[in-house]
């Protein structure tokens, strides 16, 4: 039923790899998930808007 | 509807009220903080809101040709191929498929190859019809 996996196209070489493969095949580039800046970015976020808030409503 | 009931509005005036005064009416108000500072503080709630849902969500360009179904999940104005995913025709995949007043929505529950989006009436011309052709040629129902 399986067919062939999800591939990674490598953004240096454009080189499709297994996803599920931590390095590129060709070129050798560690993949890393988005969500180790996307989570982090979005937290700040949010505690930067609620800070400015409070300062911006504060006596 | 009334914010405050009637007994509790004549409650609040009573110990006011002068000996033999009588309430005729009354009426409820409010003074909200300046539009400046309202508008401010709306866009610090909501803006996180939109760029973490923007930021969260992954886009996705499905076609289907002679031997396959592809999906591209892509980003950027241009978009820039990201993962590549194949689906074989005839491959009988438990594909699970509804199609809405707005979107089109396809389930692929394969565990190596798992995939689910939706797909708005208004992405393309034909745009349902054509992600719900391509999962019928895999194992949908159109």
């Amino acid at each position: 039923m399986t067919g062939p996996a999800v591939q990674r196209v490598c953004p240096v070489c454009r080189g499709l790899t297994v996803a599920a493969h931590p390095h590129c095949a060709y070129c050798g580039r560690r993949f890393q998930s988005e969500m180790m800046w996307k989570v982090p970015f979005i937290i700040a976020l949010f505690l930067a808007s609620f800070l400015a808030a409070v300062l911006l409503y504060g006596p | 509807m009334a914010r405050y009931k009637e007994s509790v509005v004549t409650a609040a005036f009573a110990p006011h009220l002068q000996p033999g005064e009588t309430l005729h009416s009354h009426a409820y108000g409010v003074k909200q903080p300046s539009m400046w500072l309202i508008l401010p503080l709306y866009a610090l709630a909501i803006v996180p809101g939109v760029v973490a849902v923007a930021l969260l969500t992954k886009e996705y360009l499905v076609g289907l040709t002679d031997r396959r179904v592809l999906v591209l999940r892509v980003s950027g104005g241009k978009a820039d191929v990201q993962e590549v995913t194949e689906y074989a025709l005839g491959e009988r995949l438990p594909v699970r498929t509804s199609n809405g007043s707005l979107f089109a929505w396809i389930t692929i529950d394969d565990p190596q190859r798992p995939f689910k989006a939706k797909f708005h009436r208004a992405g393309y011309p034909n745009n349902r019809e054509n992600a719900l052709a391509a999962a019928a040629a895999i194992g949908g129902t159109a």
